[in-house]
């Protein structure tokens, strides 16, 4: 029941937060980005909801525009790495050999580096842009991930059922497509959820570090960087964009940890 | 004959020999088993002939399967005749299947993989005559199950059964008899001698003396060594090896435990 609940509220929230991000435009009350000297730091009120921060921007628009950055840079990329790395992995311990060892070494070099140092030499000898901390992201996770389905992948190989594939006259390809990685898939979700979450945070802490994105631009890190300024004066600037990386952060924790316990469950019926 | 095994030398690329000088032949018709304690080799001399084994072994000598030698045939022509002329049924049934596809589409692409489309009704009629005749009930539920709803002896004869549609001339049975109980076994045992009746040869591996009483020949292994090979009646009643005759009394010692 209590892995159920995780799952429930994991989901709500997730789907809760791409609502949002998809409905920005509709549901936020002023534009984000217009400055209004004579709010600076006002109250919440009727008009604005959350009130203003210290450049006089409406804190809620921002907050709702903030979740498009947020999930709109980690998700499509994380989907894009862990289909990558799912057909290389699964292939490349499956293949065993050279091909597996140089994946092997890759995956080592590419972790040995932080991502933050990673993100910083991009942002430094490239551009100062969003297509640098992507990059980085992209590199740093495509290393775990590749990592983790490699060792899922070999765990399956040892099975039977793939040298039983084998012998009934299955190809490689045909082995890793409709055998391996169906199989690999439960274990993976759950990594990739939680790897969304470490994503988000990341890219929040580039923006609060002012790597990658533009000053002004309405992120939940940059926002929290922006109010630091007002800590005594507007406390609440902090706390608004903190609450929703949290929250945000949780749904994609919980519903990792819920998987996690349900599909571990599952193996433990299955072996009895 | 069917299958030849002529001077079979399985070696570890580091050096260290795991099966050495193993020849033995199968007739069409006939059963033999591969009797020996764990460890003696008799999973690898198995896989070796099923191409199974990694790239860290080394095979020498032939496998002659139809006159051509399976070591040395393109892997193009090897697909074709693993799964479909030699069948091979595993040692853990329980890992044997893949957890994520229903049992009747796994057998459904077993029987693809080497024939033509046959309608869906006419597939379904098949396997469930197979299945009964390997003594399973309620076959409609069987195939609509995932491997991990059933139980091991179930998972054990469905994977015979799988490797029965193809309708094999050679069927390797590694330790197919451990996860069934006494009663199947002895069925299952009847089961085996009826294919081979029907022209089948069977390789059958084993550690339990009992279920290799009822092949043609007994080929005795230990430490990758072939101890003595003759009539299944000869090795039982006058063993000449000092292991067989361990073999046995450990077998005897066995049953006596048990009753």
């Amino acid at each position: 029941m209590k892995r159920k609940g995780q799952i429930i509220v994991g989901m709500t929230l997730i789907i809760l937060f791409i609502l949002l991000a998809v409905a920005a435009p509709l549901l936020a009350p002023h534009d984000p980005n217009t400055t209004n000297l004579a709010l600076k730091n006002a109250s919440p009120s009727a008009e604005y909801p959350l009130g203003c921060d210290h450049m006089g921007r409406c804190e809620l628009s921002r907050l709702l525009y903030g979740t498009r950055y947020s999930l709109g840079l980690s998700i499509p990329v994380l989907i894009i790495l862990a289909a990558i790395a799912l057909l290389v992995g699964c292939y490349s311990s499956y293949k065993d050999g050279v091909a597996d060892e140089i994946v092997r070494l890759l995956c080592d070099i590419l972790m040995a580096f932080p991502l933050i140092v990673i993100a910083m030499a991009l942002v430094s000898a490239v551009d100062n842009s969003v297509a640098s901390i992507i990059t980085a992201i992209g590199i740093s996770m495509s290393a775990w991930f590749l990592r983790m389905v490699r060792s899922y992948a070999k765990t399956e190989c040892q099975k039977e059922y793939i040298e039983a594939a084998r012998i009934s006259g299955a190809s490689s390809s045909r082995i890793v497509l409709k055998h391996l990685i169906p199989n690999v898939l439960p274990q993976f979700i759950v990594y990739f959820t939680t790897g969304i979450a470490t994503a988000i945070m990341s890219v929040s802490s580039f923006a609060f570090l002012g790597v990658g994105l533009i000053a002004g631009t309405p992120e939940w890190g940059a926002m929290l960087n922006e109010a630091r300024n007002s800590i005594y004066t507007n406390p609440s600037l902090i706390i608004y964009p903190g609450i929703c990386l949290i929250v945000c952060c949780a749904g994609f924790n919980l519903l990792g940890e819920g998987l996690r316990d349900s599909i571990g469950k599952e193996d433990e019926i299955s072996a009895s | 004959m069917p299958l030849k095994v002529k001077d079979l030398k399985i070696t570890l690329s580091s050096g260290e020999t795991i099966a050495d000088n193993i020849s033995f032949q199968i007739e069409k018709g006939q059963m033999l088993s591969i009797v020996g304690s764990s460890g003696a080799g008799k999973t690898t001399v198995c896989k070796s002939i099923m191409g199974l084994l990694g790239a860290n072994y080394k095979t020498g000598g032939e496998i002659i399967f139809q006159g051509e030698n399976l070591l040395a045939l393109p892997k193009k022509k090897l697909r074709q005749i693993y799964g479909k002329e030699i069948c091979f049924i595993m040692q853990n049934p329980m890992t044997a299947f893949n957890p994520s596809i229903r049992i009747g589409k796994q057998l459904k692409k077993t029987y693809l993989q080497h024939h033509e489309k046959i309608p869906e009704s006419e597939l379904l009629a098949q396997f469930e005559m197979t299945l009964k005749r390997l003594g399973l009930e309620d076959t409609k539920r069987i195939l609509k199950n995932y491997p991990f709803a059933l139980s091991g002896g179930m998972l054990q004869r469905i994977m015979i059964a799988a490797a029965l549609i193809n309708r094999p001339q050679i069927l390797i049975a590694d330790e197919a008899t451990t996860a069934i109980d006494a009663c199947n076994k002895m069925a299952l045992m009847k089961q085996l001698r009826k294919l081979c009746e029907e022209g089948v040869s069977v390789l059958l591996v084993t550690h339990d003396l009992k279920a290799a009483s009822v092949s043609d020949q007994i080929l005795v292994m230990n430490h990758g060594k072939v101890i003595e090979t003759g009539k299944t009646e000869t090795i039982l009643r006058e063993p000449k090896e000092e292991y067989t005759k361990y073999l046995l009394s450990a077998s005897s010692l066995e049953r006596g435990c048990c009753s």
